[in-house]
């Protein structure tokens, strides 16, 4: 459970943690006691407090084995409980991992910093929120581009007749790429246009869930799940532009399998309560 | 026919609909809670909190 091992990055943010589910006491027990679980596990049989936050799955049928489940989903509340942040995906086996939400929101340092790579006129240092994602999680990843001073690529939103820096990732199985996000970019005049650049150090960020059925997939041989992808750019001075380049990138993850085991039977939600 | 039909736009939006539109919106005040842990200790927003707050993860079971 991700929420165990941030716990202590948490609290030492001064945040508490705790965790929501209809589950009863026993099977919270149970989980807890199989995982070595020291946060806390809520129990809300009744879906009341699940109600109360207004993400009752009223998408499940009263009888069913789910009936009483949330739209999964976090919450950040401040210390008078008010709401400052609240994350759903749009898929119940997605989910949003403390660790992306850490290094976006309160720029924890990130998991993984892997050797940067040397490309022309800049170097690209691949970054990654987490190093082991369990199937169906959110990873942040992200280039840290370092240019000489001087030097500067053109940013989106550029004239179509300049090459803009755009970080594509292949198309894979294994994950989906969530948009590219890209710093604020400076607006300098070049032959009476303006144009927008990035220059010296900034980071290009994206997103990438892992699929759930990433790890069987991969095979039973393998943890280690690479994404890959490419970063083009052109690098320019005051007086002239150099070729526009196209790098390898990639970020070295692994992903683990589902928990499958249950709690024991006299614990276990009764369909039809 | 026109039963049918509106059966089928209720379907859509039904599918449609998201879990933020009806969750505790951000600047909202989160409603008050208690409930047991695994241990069986009561816990409240006040026993959980830290000096900056809480992070409240809404899980569907841990049991399947």
């Amino acid at each position: 459970m991700e929420l165990e091992q941030q716990r202590a990055e948490l609290a030492r943010r001064g945040f508490g943690a705790a965790a929501i589910s209809y589950d009863t006491q026993g099977v919270l027990r149970a989980f807890a006691a199989r995982r070595q679980i020291s946060v806390p596990l809520l129990s809300d049989p009744d879906s009341a407090i699940i109600r109360a936050f207004g993400i009752f799955n009223e998408t499940t049928k009263p009888g069913a084995l789910d009936h009483g489940v949330p739209y999964p989903g976090l919450f950040f509340l401040d210390a008078k409980g008010r709401v400052t942040a609240r994350y759903f995906e749009e898929r119940y086996t997605d989910r949003f991992t403390i660790s992306s939400i850490l290094r976006r929101r309160m720029g924890a340092a990130a998991a993984i910093r892997a050797e940067p790579i040397q490309a022309a006129r800049l170097t690209a240092t691949p970054l990654a929120s987490t190093a082991m994602l369990a199937p169906g999680q959110r990873v942040t990843l992200e280039l840290e581009i370092a240019m000489p001073k001087g030097l500067h690529v053109y940013a989106p939103g550029a004239p179509a007749d300049y090459i803009a820096l755009d970080l594509a990732l292949d198309a894979s199985p294994l994950w989906k790429a969530h948009p590219t996000e890209y710093p604020k970019s400076r607006t300098t005049k070049i032959a009476r246009e303006h144009v927008p650049v990035f220059e010296r150090t900034f980071n290009v960020v994206r997103d990438v869930t892992v699929y759930p059925d990433a790890k069987l997939r991969l095979g039973a041989s393998t943890s280690d799940l690479t994404v890959t992808g490419k970063l083009r750019y052109q690098a320019c001075d005051r007086k002239q532009c150099f070729p526009p380049e196209t790098v390898p990138v990639a970020w070295k993850l692994s992903v683990g399998m589902f928990d499958r085991e249950r709690a024991p039977a006299e614990f276990r939600r009764q369909a039809g309560r | 026919m026109r039963g049918l039909l509106l059966g089928v736009c209720l379907a859509v939006s039904a599918l449609a609909a998201k879990p933020e539109d009806k969750a505790i919106a951000v600047g909202a005040q989160a409603p008050a809670f208690s409930a047991p842990d695994q241990n069986g200790a009561v816990q409240s927003f006040d026993t959980l909190k830290g000096a900056n707050g809480l992070v409240l993860l809404f899980h569907r079971s841990a049991d399947w």
